[in-house]
């Protein structure tokens, strides 16, 4: 290893995986956004033939925000976060440097070639998991690059302890690539097709029926836990104490919490498939270790407001500190609703509504969403070597994007509570009180102020894209990197 | 072996294997806080490795010294 005198941080791979969190996070939510006014206004579907309709969009919209702009997120701080507390520069090796910049480039190449394929309508039809076998292989290729870079950085450290955050990205590697390996198992139709007309993208999954939803719904439920939960911790547990030049308040219970969390939500997917087909038993289980789950969930979120002990002012002069503090309420409030949703008379109501939609999306945009945008803006200054380009603009967008949410979520709330109530209904003979085009008629309404709220949200994004190209660009430069707080222009 | 066996001996391992885990998260638990009140390990002061990681200052543990000593 060379003296570290000279030696400083590379953010070459960061700032390119910056530039595809705000790519992809612009393509993903303005489909969202597109999709969200086509189930309120339904003419809207008509747009574009066959490449408008919802049935294609809807995967492109949930590919590309979590795997095109969240993962992105992940991928650029890691690189980060992983150089800074490991205190190893990836200047250091040519090889691990290589690694990391081949794993840029593949994984880039993989999301446009998703929004193309999805767009085309190549799709297994495993939510989540619709990418076809050659892209599926092309995803193995660099999330193994990734774990090279990682456990290459790691075993070039200078510093001897692993601090929490890279305990966090190390879950994430390991588990998405045992759930993604296992669930993605598929037989490319040409092979075994014969003289029959096949598509040499089509594949069928190598499950069926009752096995095919255990897997799907364990790796469902997982990437949820492995790429919106564990590696999104690790970030906050590095930005939000560097930002705020605090201690975390308990690092045992950082620790404690993340053996918790790796130990239940692996057992908690099944909450997705109560009153289905599969054992009784597995359904109870998912209930059961999803509200056991509140535990370590609340032990990260807790510990992250109570770093702020003694230093809540920072709340006012900080938008910053805002996104991080209003990002870990928005986790503690969606792994409140989540348990509650899984339990079995809740669920009864809850299932197929749109309250689920309402809840995950107060956990990704609210949860995912601003803690990925606070750790690009803090990252911005270190990268770019200049201050921030305008904090009132930082400020209006962090209140529009929080109104957003929250019209998103109450909407879906209501809509999605009514819903489950007028299914169930029935008269005195066990008729049904409803017909499913009454049920529609009544969310119409909501469904046009979740969209709005999408709206919003995106309007948001484009304001930090403005703001971070701004930055990168105009931003008053900067003679020494900030220790703490990231210095911002009015 | 019929069906219903099969479901019983799942469920009590089931139950056996959580029990296992519960204890050694709590033993685990009861452990760290422990060292920590003894004074065998601070964990606390790992809340450093964020707060001072530019690349030129002195490492909280160093590494290299550590493998010099073992070996």
């Amino acid at each position: 290893m060379q003296s570290n005198a000279q030696l400083e941080y590379d953010y070459s791979v960061v700032k390119a995986f910056t530039f595809a969190t705000i790519l992809f996070g612009i393509i993903g939510m303005l489909v969202g956004v597109i999709i969200a006014f086509q189930l309120a206004f339904p003419e809207l579907s008509n747009l574009a033939g066959e490449y408008g309709t919802f049935g294609r969009l809807r995967p492109l919209h949930t590919n590309g925000v979590a795997f095109g702009f969240t993962l992105s997120g992940i991928f650029a701080t890691w690189y980060y976060v992983g150089q800074r507390t490991l205190k190893m520069s990836l200047k250091e090796s040519k090889l691990l440097m290589t690694v990391a910049k081949l794993h840029f480039g593949l994984y880039f190449l993989t999301i446009l070639l998703a929004v193309v394929t999805l767009a085309m309508g190549f799709t297994s039809s495993k939510e989540y998991a619709e990418l076809e076998w050659p892209l599926d292989v092309l995803v193995v290729v660099w999330w193994v690059l990734w774990g090279v870079a990682m456990f290459g950085m790691i075993g070039m450290r200078r510093e001897r302890t692993i601090y929490v955050s890279t305990w966090y990205y190390m879950s994430s590697f390991l588990a998405v690539a045992m759930l993604y390996l296992f669930n993605n198992m598929e037989v490319p139709t040409f092979l075994w097709s014969g003289d029959a007309p096949s598509s040499l993208m089509h594949s069928i999954s190598m499950y069926s029926g009752t096995n095919d939803a255990l897997v799907q719904w364990w790796y469902g439920h997982n990437a949820v836990a492995f790429v919106f939960t564990t590696p999104i911790i690790g970030m906050i547990y590095y930005f939000l104490p560097k930002e705020s030049g605090q201690n975390i308040f308990s690092y045992k219970l950082s620790v404690l919490a993340f053996w918790g969390l790796m130990f239940v939500y692996l057992w908690a997917g099944g909450h997705h498939l109560v009153y289905s087909t599969v054992p009784d038993w597995m359904q109870t289980m998912g209930s059961v270790m999803s509200v056991v789950l509140i535990l370590p969930s609340w032990g990260s979120a807790i510990n992250m407001l109570l770093t702020m002990k003694g230093e809540w002012q920072q709340l006012q002069t900080s938008p910053l500190i805002k996104f991080m503090i209003l990002a870990s309420t928005f986790y503690m409030l969606s792994t409140i609703e989540g348990p509650i949703q899984a339990i079995k008379s809740v669920n009864a109501i809850a299932h197929f509504t749109d309250w689920i939609p309402g809840h995950v999306h107060d956990g990704v945009l609210g949860w995912v969403g601003f803690m990925t945008i606070a750790s690009l803006y803090h990252m911005a200054p270190r990268m770019f070597k200049r201050e921030i380009y305008s904090k009132k603009l930082m400020d209006a967008q962090f209140w529009i994007q929080t109104v957003a949410i929250i019209l998103y979520f109450t909407s879906m709330w209501i809509a999605g509570i009514t819903q489950g109530m007028m299914w169930r209904a029935y008269d005195e003979y066990g008729s049904l009180l409803y017909s499913f085009i009454d049920t529609v008629t009544v969310l119409q309404p909501y469904y046009t102020i979740r969209a709005v709220g999408g709206l919003l949200y995106l309007i948001g994004f484009f304001m930090f894209a403005y703001n971070m190209y701004k930055t990168a660009t105009v931003g008053r430069v900067l003679d020494r990197e900030p220790a703490n707080a990231s210095p911002m222009a009015v | 072996m019929d069906q219903e066996i099969l479901l019983t001996i799942q469920g009590y391992a089931k139950f056996f294997i959580i029990l296992f885990v519960f204890i050694v998260f709590y033993s685990y638990a009861y452990s760290i806080y422990k060292r920590q009140r003894t004074g065998e390990r601070d964990y606390e002061k790992y809340s450093k490795l964020v707060l001072d990681d530019s690349l030129d200052s002195t490492p909280l543990e160093e590494r290299d010294r550590l493998e010099k000593k073992k070996s």
